[in-house]
């Protein structure tokens, strides 16, 4: 298939990956994710790309390995020739494109006081592409109500193991109702614009009709924002991952606002190993705890019931 | 009067006017020149504004300095915008485009070029260093050329004038 019509199979998302890409990695990238779902590519300077798909890896021996030319062209093409607008999310180790397309960055940092104030070399790519999976959450529903009103529930799941895409699809039903409970508010605290995939402040991808979201600001800001300004029935948050941002989801809680948020964790027991969250679990902060599996491109959950961590 | 007087005097009279048209085009490209580094001082510093304030992407910026009305550099910007939509950087857009602005000499173009061919590859503080020494080097330039213009416009009517009448006498 010429590049132009294999072009028009592949969704927003993959478009943006790929014209990321350098010039020369494009046809290739393009057939690539045309005959498989790719969810990864993986680019770093002297080595082979390598892109990684839902079953498997497929390393692209065949073209020249990344130069670092090349990467910092890349750089400069996912910046849109602007670095110097991007440099918050830089230093972050993340930018996000249009479409929640993700592309996390390595390389050498140039660090003052403990804080990264800019890269000096950019060396390695991840370019993660979002997926909407509409349905995805159809057998999670049920588990993020009680008495038909939304209750906190913290969803658990391994990197990589869908947490945002369920987390997306959660946000769209909620908002649109028809699964036997009323349709209710929603808020996206999008901190790293991975769920709605903003586009100057629009969201990119379907969160629903009743959705609003803010997005590339922290989360204990932007939680804290929309309970005063927006007055949602449900925030949704993705990747808690400290005490500060447990402490606004707490805050939200005390605020009759159920929260949906998700985190890093394999099992129960390596939730509890975070004393920040062990706490909070124990005042009783989340209602339910949902641990995802996945299994190729089939997600299983299993709710556990927060006040078993007292 | 003979005829080979009257050519004379013909030929005389069109050198004049020839004297003074050429001295009429210099005086407006000065005058070009002067109003063009004005508009380009003007359009750095939106520039800067944008990029301090509201941390603009290049083509954000270009695409704003192309909708402003009343300035020469529009076709300019309008250039820029569409190469930055090709996908090509600032750099490369800035090296095609700035032909448009024929008007500036060799160390107008110098000025814009320190700051033009790397904007947009690195971080915030460097880009701003980058455009505020762009910008008061190119303010002076345009104060000097500013203050330069009626006398310079004045020397170039006189002196077309003057050169048209002597080749009228050297013809007769």
């Amino acid at each position: 298939m010429e590049p132009a019509a294999l072009d028009s199979c592949l969704s927003r998302a993959e478009q943006e990956a790929i014209s990321s890409l350098p010039q020369r990695l494009r046809a290739a990238a393009q057939r690539a994710f045309a005959e498989n779902s790719v969810e990864e590519i993986r680019l770093r300077v002297n080595k082979p790309v390598q892109l990684i798909t839902s079953r498997d890896e497929i390393m692209l021996n065949a073209l020249d390995a990344l130069s670092e030319q090349e990467a910092r062209q890349m750089l400069e093409n996912i910046c849109r020739h602007s670095v110097y607008a991007w440099e918050n999310e830089l230093c972050g180790g993340y930018l996000t494109l249009p479409g929640g397309v993700r592309v996390g960055i390595c390389g050498k940092p140039l660090v003052d006081n403990g804080r990264i104030i800019r890269f000096t070399c950019v060396t390695g790519f991840n370019i993660r592409i979002a997926r909407e999976a509409v349905g995805c959450s159809d057998g999670v529903i049920k588990y993020l109500f009680e008495s038909g009103r939304p209750v906190s529930t913290l969803i658990a799941a391994p990197p990589s193991g869908g947490k945002t895409t369920l987390l997306r699809d959660i946000a769209r039903r909620m908002s649109q109702g028809g699964y036997g409970e009323r349709p209710v508010k929603v808020a996206i605290a999008d901190e790293r614009n991975e769920i709605a995939g903003c586009v100057n402040g629009i969201p990119s991808l379907d969160v629903g009709l009743r959705t609003d979201v803010m997005d590339g600001v922290p989360k204990r800001l932007s939680i804290f924002m929309m309970i005063r300004s927006m007055s949602p029935d449900v925030i949704i948050t993705d990747e808690i991952g400290g005490s500060e941002d447990m402490l606004a989801v707490g805050e939200a809680a005390k605020c009759g606002v159920a929260v949906i948020a998700s985190i890093h964790a394999g099992s129960s027991e390596e939730l509890m190993r975070k004393r920040w969250l062990a706490e909070a679990l124990r005042d009783g902060v989340f209602f339910r705890v949902l641990l995802l599996h996945r299994n190729g491109s089939r997600l299983t959950v299993a709710p556990i019931e927060a006040k078993r961590y007292v | 009067m003979k005829q080979n007087d009257m050519y004379r005097l013909l030929a005389g009279l069109a050198l004049l006017v020839m004297c003074i048209v050429f001295g009429a085009v210099e005086s407006a490209k000065y005058r070009s020149r002067a109003r063009t580094l004005k508009d380009l001082l003007e359009d750095i510093t939106e520039l800067e504004l944008m990029l301090k304030y509201e941390r603009c992407t290049v083509d954000t910026i270009a695409a704003a300095l192309a909708a402003s009305r009343q300035r020469s550099t529009r076709a300019f910007w309008t250039g820029i915008c569409e190469r930055l939509r090709a996908g090509d950087s600032f750099a490369a857009a800035w090296s095609a485009e700035r032909v448009k602005l024929f008007q500036l000499k060799n160390e107008d173009i110098a000025i814009m070029d320190s700051f033009a061919e790397q904007l947009g590859t690195s971080d915030y503080e460097s880009e701003l260093k980058r455009i505020t020494a762009a910008k008061q080097r190119l303010a002076a330039a345009e104060q000097r050329v500013s203050a330069d213009t009626d006398a310079k416009t004045r020397l170039f009517g006189s002196l077309s004038v003057l050169s048209g009448l002597a080749c009228v006498l050297l013809v007769i």
